[in-house]
């Protein structure tokens, strides 16, 4: 979808009239309270490959966003220079943002969670 | 472990004369609630992450939706606005209506007596903010590249005399529709609404 708007951007030379302002803050809030809420959090104890997946989702929709914005931004005035100045902006943004999260979750791993209602020793396996 | 399990003392275990099984079981109980915890922390710490991009998010959006329409303005004008196409009442960026209608297209003429070359003029879509695009002509000449009319109204240096155009150049859904205020010797002269199908 984001990939779709960015060579729709390109492609007509035109700005959206849109951003994903909305898409953002729904998805945020969700996480949020999926991830605050005790009753809720049970959901990640079900799937445990949940939690790494949500969070490489969402930061990697926020980076995406942001290329959005900026390609955007750059193409609401009609002028050539501009529009290679804020595409190459906007690759800038994505390279350093991308080697900033993967450099990040290369010091902190994410990991998936434990299963649930596992043995608190984490030896489920072990012969007593 | 496999001493704990068979419920013989451990080192480090405080000395009681309760049953050791119901101590082992506390302690179990102990560490699976200390397990919980440290598995919670990520899923809370990236919780508390999420919720403060959604504030940050809820900000941005509030401030560049409510902008425009702050200054509380008499019902009539607006009426005005919206049957005769021009105002000299109406601020600068006031938003008449939500969606794009339909509005006749009409020319204006402005007559001034300021010595100036050049006078302000504010651009701004006065309805939807759909991704119209416009651009400013003076006599015939593109005096200011097609850009993209938003809520926020943009100002333009133009000519004080001769013929200024506002040509719309492409249609983000309904129509574009933009507003001009112009701006004459530090005076709002007038609002001009204009819809081109």
């Amino acid at each position: 979808m984001i990939l779709g708007d960015i060579n729709t951007i390109l492609r007509t030379g035109f700005a959206l009239g849109f951003t994903w302002d909305s898409f953002l803050i729904g998805h945020s809030f969700m996480i949020a309270i999926s991830m605050l809420v005790p009753p809720l959090r049970k959901i990640y104890d079900y799937f445990p490959w949940l939690f790494p997946y949500v969070v490489m989702f969402f930061i990697n929709s926020l980076i995406m966003m942001m290329a959005v914005y900026i390609l955007n931004y750059g193409y609401e005035v009609r002028d050539t220079a501009r529009h290679v100045f804020f595409l190459i902006v906007m690759l800038v943004q994505i390279i350093v943002c991308r080697f900033a999260m993967c450099l990040y979750f290369w010091r902190k791993p994410v990991k998936p969670l434990g299963n649930r209602g596992g043995d608190p020793y984490g030896h489920e396996d072990e012969d007593e | 472990m496999a001493d704990r399990r068979r419920g013989t003392a451990y080192p480090g275990a405080a000395v009681c004369s309760c049953d050791p099984i119901a101590a082992i079981e506390r302690f179990e109980e102990e560490l699976r609630a200390e397990k919980r915890h440290d598995r919670n922390k990520p899923l809370k710490r990236f919780g508390l992450f999420c919720l403060g991009v959604l504030i940050a998010g809820l900000i941005f959006t509030g401030v560049s939706l409510t902008g425009p329409n702050t200054t509380t303005v008499d019902p009539a004008w607006v009426n005005q606005a919206m049957t005769e196409q021009v105002s000299a009442k109406l601020p600068v960026g006031y938003i008449l209506m939500s969606a794009d209608e339909h509005l006749e297209s009409q020319d204006h003429t402005i007559v001034h007596q300021s010595n100036l070359d050049s006078a302000v003029i504010w651009v701004w879509d006065y309805a939807a903010e759909d991704g119209d695009y416009v651009e400013i002509m003076h006599n015939g000449t593109v005096i200011f590249e097609a850009f993209m009319i938003k809520h926020a109204p943009r100002a333009i240096e133009v000519p004080t005399v001769g013929e200024l155009q506002i040509r719309g150049v492409r249609d983000g859904g309904g129509g574009i529709t933009y507003a001009v205020a112009f701006e004459l010797n530090e005076r709002l002269t007038s609002t001009v609404c204009r819809k081109e199908p």
